[in-house]
């Protein structure tokens, strides 16, 4: 327990780390020598000690917006197995749960965005609430895949001790399939390219960075660590399954789990460098082919099952 | 938020049940199957646009600037109506948080019907009840803990209020916010076939354009398919029958002694 929940300080503490490697990898292919890695440990501190500015129109609800969404992405760590090992939250649904309070914090990120009576925040917002529906189905068909092959509902089942490993020998090819099914609704649910653009200026063709245009300060830093987390939260759950091998030697666990994490930080880095934001009309049969491809994973492992 | 479905409300309570139940369904063959995948598919799709639809609600409602004259003047009501809206919200939070006892309640109601639900077994309730009081305490212990930390890092810091970011735009008004039809647009646009898109909107031409207008209206696909299949057949039908409703009462007593002669014969 006590073990579970270092491991929880520890991926808090890493998250803004991990997204800095995005950005080295990103200057690395514009020929620059890009921010230190440490650079989003300097911003956080800095908007720690800043003041804030709050709208006229906003009430209690803009407040509350950036404590609710980093609260919840904390939350979702949570229930997260790091390296194999056990999570500090698990029972039988948790996934339901999870999905759901992520689905919270959205809320209430959307509803912060549309108390500013920006008519850039309610675009935003109208994205937000839109292109997650089709994340949200993608996500129960992974899940329902994961239910059939394991009879489990929790994240403990799928990635703790070689319940993976298992898993890729019985559905390799299927498994390959939910990888990058996963791999887009991370994308799209943490507002990547070629979903949304982190890097645009322009307010018309932003999602996540519009929503959050009116907070600043510490409100703001909460809205960046939430954005971190969560994140890492996808981001260790691919590492949990493209590197799922278990070891008897000690720390081997970690430093595989670590070696996962930072290659999916650098592959969502090299997408961003290689290609541009699609148009936003585009942007849903981008996220379908992730449900496609679950569908289709779903459906090999009826044969398989037999 | 209780009606999207998000934990730590009732809404979530009843749909964690219910997913819960679909997803047993998962582990059968061929039929039952197809079926749990449509309704767990088809859940999670309600919920996320149960999200969209009651973020809408809130948004164009209750928050950013009065977008009327009649908005602008509005004044909140009074306590015992405050009240009354109190009890419900935290009933919703209650249920939520403690959904046990009040699946408890319903089970023995249906019980009672002889239906055979009597046999239901209560253990796998208790476990999933006593998980989802477990995680909306979590909920409830972190936001409490960040809300906290926030008031910290909030001390003696200056904090100012100025108008929203326009974009450089100096001249905004109220009317530049986002309303009801432009946030569910892409939405309505992407379910098209479900939710049937009208737009009036005359083009703009020429070097000095006139004044324009837009006007967009979504229609209900049950009422556009029901009236043409439904209920002109029905109202045609009824129409052609229509001498039989005259308004003489002695016709109509006829007709009352005919129906009684005619369950004569049937006795």
């Amino acid at each position: 327990m006590s073990e579970s929940i270092f491991l929880w300080l520890g991926a808090v503490l890493t998250a803004p780390f991990f997204s800095a490697v995005i950005l080295k990898v990103k200057a690395f292919f514009g020929g620059k020598k890009g921010p230190p890695l440490l650079i989003n440990y300097y911003t956080l501190i800095k908007l720690f000690k800043k003041g804030s500015v709050y709208s006229v129109s906003t009430t209690q609800v803009f407040k509350l917006g950036p404590v609710v969404s980093c609260a919840t992405a904390l939350a979702a760590l949570l229930f997260l197995p790091i390296a194999g090992r056990m999570p500090v939250i698990s029972f039988n649904g948790d996934v339901i749960l999870v999905l759901y309070m992520l689905g919270l914090g959205r809320f209430f990120t959307i509803a912060a965005a549309m108390d500013t009576a920006s008519p850039f925040e309610g675009m935003g917002a109208a994205r937000e609430a839109f292109f997650p529906i089709i994340c949200e189905a993608a996500m129960f068909m992974i899940l329902i895949f994961f239910y059939r092959m394991t009879g489990e509902l929790s994240f403990a089942a799928y990635f703790s001790g070689d319940g993976t490993l298992a898993l890729w020998q019985i559905a390799g090819p299927s498994l390959l399939f939910i990888v990058i099914a996963f791999f887009i609704i991370l994308l799209t649910e943490n507002a990547r390219v070629p979903v949304d653009d982190p890097a645009t200026h322009l307010e018309l063709t932003m999602i996540h960075e519009v929503m959050v245009l009116d907070h600043s300060g510490p409100d703001f830093a909460l809205i960046e660590l939430g954005a971190f987390c969560k994140l890492f939260f996808y981001a260790a759950i691919l590492s949990g399954l493209i590197l799922p091998f278990e070891s008897g030697v000690a720390g081997m666990g970690m430093l595989l789990f670590v070696a996962g994490l930072g290659i999916v930080y650098l592959v969502v880095g090299v997408i961003e460098s290689v290609i541009a934001r699609y148009r936003m009309d585009k942007v849903p049969q981008f996220v379908l082919t992730s449900f496609a491809l679950a569908f289709f994973a779903t459906i090999i492992t009826l044969e398989l099952m037999k | 938020m209780a009606i999207c479905g998000l934990p730590p409300f009732n809404g979530f309570a009843g749909e964690f049940v219910v997913y819960m139940g679909g997803f047993q369904g998962i582990t059968l063959d061929k039929i039952p199957f197809a079926v749990s995948v449509t309704a767990i598919i088809g859940l999670a799709v309600i919920g996320g646009l149960a999200l969209a639809c009651f973020t809408r609600v809130l948004g164009i409602v209750f928050q950013g600037e009065p977008r009327t004259a009649a908005a602008r003047n509005k004044t909140e009501s009074g306590t015992t109506m405050l009240a009354a809206m109190g009890v419900l919200a935290a009933a919703c939070v209650i249920i939520g948080v403690f959904p046990g006892w009040f699946f408890n309640l319903s089970l023995s109601a249906v019980g009672a019907l002889n239906l055979g639900y009597a046999r239901i077994p209560m253990a796998p309730f208790a476990q999933m009840t006593g998980n989802i009081t477990a995680a909306a305490f979590v909920i409830l212990v972190l936001v409490l803990v960040v809300a906290g930390a926030r008031s910290l890092f909030y001390r003696a810091k200056p904090v100012s209020r100025s108008g929203t970011w326009g974009c450089g735009f100096t001249q905004p008004t109220v009317k530049m916010q986002y309303t009801g039809a432009s946030y569910a647009f892409d939405i309505v646009r992407f379910f098209r076939p479900a939710a049937p898109l009208e737009e009036h909107h005359p083009p703009v031409s020429g070097r000095f354009p006139a004044a324009t207008r837009y006007e967009s209206r979504v229609h209900d696909i049950a009422e556009r398919c029901m009236e043409p299949g439904l209920v002109r057949p029905v109202q045609f039908l009824f129409d052609r029958l229509r001498w039989i409703q005259h308004g003489d009462i002695h016709l109509y007593i006829g007709y009352i002694l005919l129906a009684i002669v005619l369950l004569l014969f049937f006795i």
